[in-house]
């Protein structure tokens, strides 16, 4: 039987509310580590070698708190015997949080980003420090118990917590991996043979670069890295993999690895979270919303389409002034917005409250956002997937979608779908169902009824399955 | 016998292909007991550190050259030596004192000032015979280089195209690098081809080896034991070949493989559209060296695991081809690039391939073979690209030519 090994580099440095590939990972990593008994979970270190976490370190990083951390140096040290089990920063990490207190006061601002820059890459580099001597620290006190066989298996790691896979064994590279290197798994299979399964969200910084800033030649190599390493990729839409077949052709490369489309799970549904349990700000942020709005929940970013909606939302309030409904936006900013913003912020249809902007929500108040919404819109230019849509559908919400493949294929050919570009389509539609309720409740029993909704561990097995059956 | 060797390079210290073929031309004719005297006209913002005593510098200040057509210096340098009054008081003063029995040209570009000198001598004066020294089929290649659809452009390739069966139809031994180019000449030399010599004299090379110390620091130096090998000189067709062969990308490379590209050629890899078009795959895919020494080269040429010649365009052949058969490593070729080469796509070291798509995956196949050991009884191939060998039709021609009283007329 194959061992697995979880690359968990994403996760270990991801100490905000999961996005998408963050949740994937992780969730991944959950089901392996209460399914998969032996699984290995590594992190890459700054001299590219992964190294082995501890099985505290795994769960303490997989654990929902790790996300809600307000610093991003690392893990709550090791409680010492007889210590305080309050988290304690070490004299390296005061001394980072001094640094950031009085940089800004010491150097000239036109130096301090830079610096900024490099303190992160060494906070990343401490914080990876003390993991792995707390891994070699916990490997070595297992060691005495341990007997060693005359003929041993092949071991997860050797003694300094570098793994050491075999080439019958599988590594799951599917995080951010053009932030932390893919270069790092090429380089491991080449020394190891390890079958490697790498992920294509998609690829939408290459084919679309002018939503992705000056990220098209960074995916670029990223993808070609991973056509010369993975054993397979795992699409997550059949979109997704014909673009990257679409990519591998364009640019040449003459072996393609196999790609599998394994669909993403659809995102819990927060069904019983009651609303006492939310903070003051989000009760009032409930309040305001109401009942009967529009909700899109995407990052704000030119993809995302959101100028349509406030083309839209102008429109109705100049038709129908106080009487207009209103539009729940929720998502953190993205890229090159900013005008957008200013231009919706002015706007009188903003300013009379009839568009309602939300950051950094819980899944709990979402969860109510979702339940107490006419529908939800998803007029985005193009997608790899689209989980808001999918998760609007798990909470049993007509989605009005825009009509890129992705899309058709998450919402199983469940909503209304139309050009992204086609204000009278999406005016009239957006008007159409925000009237007429019975219409609505119709398109919702008919989802209830017919939308098959993909769990977390539905993912990790079929993900899993797909690695198992490579030749 | 004196032989005056015309060029618009000094030949003192050959780099490039013309220099090199000159140079050779020039040893190949004193080995033969000629006593040759070069002279190079040339811009005098160009090859400042070479130019030695008799050599002329022509002017910047004339106002025949054409910022619009930086392609055709060459063709303007002729015209100016033989119209700028100091350029061409001091060309004169030179023949007018060598009295040669030969003029030989390398490239055409120089004839505009020696048919004046030819035509001011006095009329009971012994005329010297003349030698054109063909590289290419110039206007053809002008007409690769440029867009010809410019009016200037059009114009000036149609003065290059002129010059050339001027000087064909004059010339009483023509030396040609291909036989197609020889076929050309004849052609352009019309009537008066029944009146002259054609030879072709392929490129070559002169012998070389990189020594074990040499070859040690450039594994070193690169990180690596072999590599793939692209040598070119800054001629814009250089880089276009390149992509030419191996676009949309370097794809088809593992991360840990590069390309090495030597020569002034690297310094215009970059600035390809198609490098650009997928600059983040290409970049970590290439290692451009910029100008190397000859021992570099020399070390950079036998460690190589395939030597890559991605010419599309040009006339001539390439010396860089013979260069590349010489060591016996794995040669990767356009049926371009073995032109003037004979059979050489058969020699067991060359690959051919003339598309992109099988370029690549030729080269991807090259690149996982094992190390190539140099194939048996190499040496009988190497020594078809030497210059002893393909210089050798032209032995005693010239003696021939000067033996043979009126074996070329014309008016003069």
């Amino acid at each position: 039987m194959s061992r697995l090994y979880i690359d968990l580099t994403t996760s270990v440095r991801w100490r905000r509310p999961p996005v998408g590939i963050v949740r994937v990972e992780r969730e991944f990593a959950r089901y392996c580590l209460e399914h998969e008994p032996g699984s290995v979970f590594c992190e890459v270190d700054g001299g590219g070698i992964y190294r082995a976490l501890s099985a505290r370190q795994v769960r303490e990083v997989l654990d929902d708190a790790w996300c809600k951390a307000p610093t991003a140096a690392a893990p709550t040290p090791v409680p010492q015997a007889g210590a305080p089990t309050a988290p304690t920063r070490t004299r390296m990490q005061r001394f980072f949080d001094w640094l950031a207190w009085w940089g800004p006061r010491l150097v000239p601002a036109a130096v301090w980003p830079l610096l900024q820059d490099l303190g992160r890459v060494l906070v990343a580099h401490h914080g990876a420090w003390l993991r792995h001597r707390e891994a070699r620290r916990a490997a070595a006190a297992a060691a005495p118990a341990a007997t060693t066989p005359t003929t041993s298996p092949p071991t997860p790691a050797a003694n300094d917590g570098a793994i050491a896979p075999g080439p019958d064994d599988l590594f799951f590279s599917i995080g951010l991996q053009w932030h932390h290197g893919a270069i790092h798994a090429w380089r491991l299979k080449r020394k190891t043979g390890v079958r490697v399964i790498e992920a294509c969200f998609d690829t939408i910084p290459i084919d679309y670069p002018e939503y992705a800033g000056s990220a098209r030649q960074t995916f670029a190599e990223h993808f070609t890295l991973i056509a010369h390493t993975a054993n397979m990729v795992f699409a997550i839409s059949n979109t997704s993999a014909e673009d990257l077949r679409g990519f591998y052709e364009r640019v040449g490369v003459l072996r393609q690895p196999p790609i599998r489309t394994v669909y993403l799970a659809t995102p819990d549904v927060q069904a019983d979270a009651p609303i006492a349990a939310l903070d003051d700000a989000e009760r009032g942020a409930l309040a305001q919303a109401g009942t009967g709005f529009a909700l899109y929940v995407s990052t704000f970013e030119t993809r995302k389409n959101h100028r349509l909606l406030l083309q839209v939302w102008k429109d109705l309030y100049r038709e129908r002034g106080a009487a207009c409904p209103l539009l729940v936006v929720v998502g953190m900013f993205g890229w090159g917005v900013n005008d957008l913003r200013e231009e919706m912020q002015a706007s009188e249809v903003f300013t009379a409250g009839h568009i309602l902007m939300l950051h950094d929500v819980s899944d709990a108040l979402l969860g109510h956002l979702y339940r107490q919404c006419a529908f939800t819109v998803f007029p985005s230019f193009y997608e790899g997937w689209g989980l808001a849509a999918t998760e609007s559908l798990a909470y049993g919400k007509l989605a009005l979608v825009s009509d890129v493949p992705a899309l058709r294929e998450a919402t199983q050919g469940l909503c209304p779908a139309m050009h992204p570009l086609d204000f009278p389509a999406w005016r009239g539609q957006i008007a159409t169902w925000l009237d007429d309720a019975p219409a609505r409740e119709a398109a919702e029993a008919r989802i209830r009824a017919s939308y098959v909704p993909r769990h977390w561990r539905d993912f990790a097995r079929d993900l899993l399955a797909a690695a198992r059956s490579l030749a | 016998m004196r032989l005056a060797q015309l060029s618009i390079y000094p030949l003192g210290e050959p780099r490039h292909g013309g220099q090199l073929r000159g140079a050779a031309l020039r040893d190949f004719y004193r080995a033969q007991g000629i006593e040759v005297h070069g002279l190079a006209a040339m811009h005098e913002d160009a090859y400042r550190n070479e130019r030695r005593g008799e050599d002329i510098a022509l002017p910047a200040a004339w106002p025949g050259w054409r910022a619009d057509l930086p392609r055709f210096a060459d063709l303007q340098s002729g015209a100016c030596l033989a119209s700028e009054a100091g350029a061409w008081r001091r060309f004169k003063a030179w023949l007018d004192a060598l009295q040669p029995d030969v003029i030989a040209l390398e490239q055409p570009w120089l004839w505009p000032a020696v048919e004046r000198w030819l035509d001011a001598r006095p009329a009971q004066a012994a005329r010297p015979r003349l030698v054109y020294s063909s590289q290419n089929i110039e206007w053809r290649l002008k007409r690769d280089e440029v867009d010809a659809r410019q009016p200037a452009q059009r114009q000036a390739i149609a003065e290059v195209e002129a010059l050339e069966r001027s000087l064909a139809r004059q010339a009483d031994l023509l030396i040609a690098c291909t036989d197609a180019d020889l076929a050309a000449l004849r052609d352009m030399a019309g009537e008066h081809a029944a009146r002259a010599r054609f030879i072709t004299a392929p490129n070559a090379i002169a012998p070389f080896q990189a020594s074990p110390q040499r070859a040690a620091a450039m594994r070193k130096r690169l990180g690596r034991t072999h590599w793939p090998l692209f040598v070119g000189s800054a001629h814009p067709p250089n880089a276009s070949g390149f992509w030419d062969m191996l676009a949309p990308s370097l794809a088809f490379l593992r991360p840990d493989e590069q390309i090495i590209v030597a020569g002034g050629v690297s310094h215009l890899i970059r600035g390809d559209r198609r490098y650009q078009d997928w600059s983040g795959i290409n970049e970590p895919r290439l290692a451009l060296l910029g100008e190397v020494t000859r021992e570099e080269l020399s070390a950079l040429l036998y460690g190589a695991s395939v030597i890559v010649l991605p010419i599309t365009t040009g006339g001539g052949s390439n010396l860089k081809t013979a260069e590349a058969i010489y060591t016996g490593r794995p040669v990767l070729a356009t049926p371009h690039a073995l032109r003037g080469y004979g059979h050489a796509g058969q020699w067991p070291t060359v690959h051919v391939a003339d598309t992109a798509a099988d370029f690549r995956r030729v080269l991807r196949d090259l690149m996982d073979r094992p190390p190539a050991a140099e194939p048996p009884a190499y040496a009988a191939i190497r020594a078809r690209v030497t210059w002893d060998r393909t210089l050798a039709a032209l032995d005693g021609t010239i003696a021939a030519l000067t033996a043979a009283e009126g074996a070329a007329t014309g008016p003069r």
